[in-house]
């Protein structure tokens, strides 16, 4: 009989092979961009740019780019961090609580294994994961060339988010439920440690700021830059601080139910719910809400850090000439910066599109369809009210995001009209019907993977639109994108008939799948 | 003339090699309660998502008041409780009926706020809150007070206490009064032998019977206990003997009682207990042996 550490495991193990394989491609993708823009020498151009504190708080704080690996920490460290502390966290509450949500847990925790010793399995599991990851990213830098102590405190700076991030899982898991709610919760979080991270490294006088967040100790130490080992001390002390207080917690409670116990009972609220297409809205809107949060606060960081950005990169020719080369010289101005930075979000946009659709599959998937399809809810009017609620949920929330980011251009003592701001984002939404039409395929076709299987897919396309071109990859390759449709309006024309054939695609396949979803078998 | 309520029709369901309904012909009429019996596996739940639209039949079909199942209309006229209630866990019970009742486009708020009285659930909950049998009443609740002229119960007093089990008996009785046809799939088999004229029994995705109780229990037999000295029924027609006692013999016989009776006559006879079989025994019959029928 399996124990439930093997149990755990299997949960766990393709997400951790998936996020060992997004680690180990963005340290290679790193490596390789060093190269192909001149190593140590090609670096000499940017030099200037590490003291900015605008970069400084997109990509943290670092000395000199001397080795790839230095570059891969400047370049890619920001975003590793976060994604793999997010999954952490992420993963931690799929353990425990959503366990312990379905019930898992109660069987689990029957016979001689107690309680307690589930949860400390369960923290082993993920230590296994944070050490998995570090010797895999390792292996691959010392493969490079990579010195090994250098090595050793990046790998140790990936264990350490991991494990912060999933023991935050740990102890929100302890404090709130469902698991969503402690997802929520927990990634706000590693979230908000972020931010402090940015704010702190944005200016030599807050630099101290970094003390109060985890991304700040990570860095502190150094790897590819400085050594300052001992700045590890926190970050892998934390996690065990934390894991050891997830423990404390776990034994104050009932198996099933969390320690915060908010609002179980509450004066009905019927609005909303006279038809499938409000209620699409009902049921998503608490998710609508936070990630509204989140794009205004990535906005208004970004819009504030514009003046700062092109006011450094106009007044370096070197770093003018290294844009260009890049393929970025449009962002000097700050039009261009905008543009630009429209782009990345039409990333973040198709995201919060994949989660509110494929919401679909996981209701399907978990039961809670067969109800109302049984009793009056057509099928398509449920998939309409799902497509068009996504629709105007993501235009409002861009449309938020647009005022944002504005006003923190606004702040930061640049000038752009609103209007070039809101054509930038309008760029970033004209994927929109092929993202839907990917989602509905998905739901159609393919729910039980729908949500992660879009994520890889887009996040494929983003890294390939991104990257491929620096890279030299081919043309056919980038073209497969959907991001590669993408031009940077205002200063360019949008690809009208790129995008007309991409949505096409889109539609079409979206309608094939909707008909499909409407005939075929229910799952659940 | 109007449909029948609910007519399946050589209904079968593959999923891929797995037969799991097999030309399964059954009809349900107005106020009838028909109980809806197999093992696990047997191919009950199947049986009644076909009939819900839910899953697309391999061939045969589904018919609810004439119209194709899963059709617009078909959706109007069926209300579902399911064997293990799961919705949506933010939304207190009584969103909950609420929303479903929307779907069905009209609900009787008088009768519902009776239903939910009558089950004494707390409709402030939220659905997270609720115990496996509180959920049940809230598809319960939502399911009767739609008053759908088809009504398919797949185990729905699971997590019911008998308190609650005899207010679903009393509200199934009502509906069938008020001529709504029920089509009752359960493992109680005394819940199912009170409210259910006509029985249904699969085996295997296979319907091995549509009956009443009363045909099944005379097919399956009466058992009887017989007290005397040196008892023999060889070759007397439709008795066995099932077993042994210490003043006699007990045995089962099916279909006429005439030679029983004679055979009886010739015998000295001291003493005779009939014994009617119960559904349990019924059910037993027929799935205890592979090949019994």
């Amino acid at each position: 009989m399996p124990r439930p550490h093997t149990l755990l495991w299997r949960q766990l193990r393709t997400s951790t092979v998936v996020m060992i394989g997004i680690v180990l491609l963005s340290i290679e993708i790193g490596i390789r961009a060093y190269a192909v823009s001149g190593g140590a020498r090609g670096m000499v151009a940017i030099a200037p740019l590490l003291q900015n504190p605008a970069v400084a708080a997109l990509e943290g704080r670092i000395s000199s780019l001397a080795s790839a690996g230095a570059f891969v920490e400047w370049k890619m460290a920001t975003f590793l961090l976060l994604a793999v502390s997010t999954w952490g966290a992420i993963s931690a509450t799929r353990i425990t609580r959503l366990a312990e949500d379905e019930g898992t847990w109660d069987q689990l925790v029957l016979g001689t294994t107690s309680r307690a010793a589930v949860l400390w399995q369960a923290v082993a599991v993920l230590a296994e994961a944070g050490l998995l990851l570090g010797v895999a990213a390792g292996a691959l830098f010392v493969a490079s060339g990579a010195r090994v102590v250098d090595t050793l405190l990046f790998a140790l700076g990936l264990v350490a988010a991991l494990w912060t991030g999933a023991a935050l899982g740990l102890v929100s898991a302890q404090l709130v439920a469902p698991r969503r709610v402690a997802s929520q919760v927990a990634s706000s979080v590693v979230m908000a440690m972020e931010l402090i991270r940015i704010a702190a490294d944005a200016s030599t006088h807050t630099l101290a700021w970094r003390n109060a967040s985890f991304f700040g100790w990570i860095e502190d130490a150094g790897a590819f830059d400085h050594h300052h080992p001992f700045a590890f001390l926190p970050a892998l002390g934390v996690p065990l601080v934390l894991a050891t207080v997830a423990w404390g917690l776990q034994g104050r409670r009932d198996v099933g139910r969390a320690l915060w116990v908010h609002g179980d009972e509450r004066r009905p609220a019927t609005r909303l719910l006279g038809s499938p297409l409000t209620f699409a809205l009902r049921e998503r809107r608490t998710n609508w809400q936070v990630w509204t949060a989140g794009f205004v606060l990535l906005s208004f960081v970004v819009g504030y850090l514009t003046h700062a950005l092109i006011t450094l990169a106009s007044t370096d020719p070197k770093f003018v000439a290294l844009l260009d080369r890049w393929g970025f010289s449009a962002m000097i101005r700050g039009i261009g910066f905008v543009a630009g930075t429209g782009t990345q979000f039409s990333f973040a946009l198709a995201m919060f599109v994949v989660a509110w659709v494929t919401q679909l599959a996981t209701d399907e998937l978990s039961g809670r369809l067969d109800t109302p399809f049984a009793s009056g809810a057509r099928r398509s009017t449920w998939l309409l009210g799902v497509i068009v609620t996504g629709t105007v949920a993501v235009l409002l929330t861009a449309l938020v995001t647009a005022g944002v980011l504005w006003l923190g251009v606004e702040v930061s003592g640049s000038v752009l009209a609103f209007s070039s701001i809101l054509e930038a984002l309008g760029s970033a939404l004209t994927l929109l019907p092929f993202v839907i039409g990917l989602c509905v395929a998905l739901c159609a076709w393919f729910p039980r993977g729908a949500f992660a299987t879009a994520t890889g897919l887009l996040s494929t396309g983003f890294l390939l639109a991104l990257l491929g071109p620096v890279l030299h990859w081919p043309h056919w390759l980038v073209g497969l994108s959907p991001f590669h449709y993408l031009r940077m309006v205002p200063l360019q024309s949008p690809d009208w008939s790129g995008l007309a054939v991409l949505n096409g695609v889109g539609l079409v396949v979206g309608l094939a799948a909707a008909l499909t979803f409407t005939r075929r078998n229910l799952r659940g | 003339m109007s449909a029948t309520p609910l007519a399946l029709t050589s209904l079968t369901k593959h999923f891929g090699t797995t037969v799991a309904v097999q030309d399964v012909t059954l009809n349900v009429a107005a106020g009838e309660v028909m109980g809806f019996l197999g093992p696990n596996g047997a191919g009950k739940t199947t049986t009644l998502r076909l009939a819900l639209g839910l899953l697309r039949p391999t061939s045969g079909s589904a018919a609810v008041l004439g119209h194709p199942a899963g059709s617009d209309e078909a959706r109007a006229n069926v209300a579902y409780v399911p064997g293990d209630v799961t919705l949506w866990p933010q939304l207190t019970g009584e969103e909950t009926i609420s929303f479903l009742a929307s779907l069905h486009g009209s609900t009787d708020e008088r009768y519902r706020d009776e239903l939910i009285e009558r089950f004494e659930l707390n409709p402030r909950k939220r659905l997270r809150a609720y115990s496996k049998g509180n959920r049940q009443k809230v598809a319960l609740v939502a399911a009767f007070t739609s008053r759908a002229p088809v009504l398919l119960l797949d185990e729905p007093t699971s997590g019911l206490d008998p308190l609650m089990e005899r207010v679903f008996r009393t509200c199934v009785r009502e509906a069938a009064d008020r001529g709504q046809a029920v089509l009752l799939s359960s493992h109680i088999l005394g819940e199912v032998e009170h409210l259910c004229s006509d029985v249904a029994m699969i085996r295997g995705g296979r319907l091995v019977s549509v009956a009443s109780i009363a045909e099944l229990r005379s097919r399956v037999g009466t058992a009887y206990d017989v007290a005397g000295d040196d008892l023999d029924f060889t070759g007397v027609d439709g008795v066995s003997v099932v077993m042994s006692l210490p003043d006699g013999v007990r045995v089962k016989v099916v279909g006429s009682l005439a030679p029983f009776f004679a055979a009886l006559n010739r015998q000295a006879v001291t003493g005779l207990t009939s014994h009617e079989s119960s559904l349990e025994d019924i059910f037993l019959s027929f799935y205890d042996e592979p090949a019994a029928h």
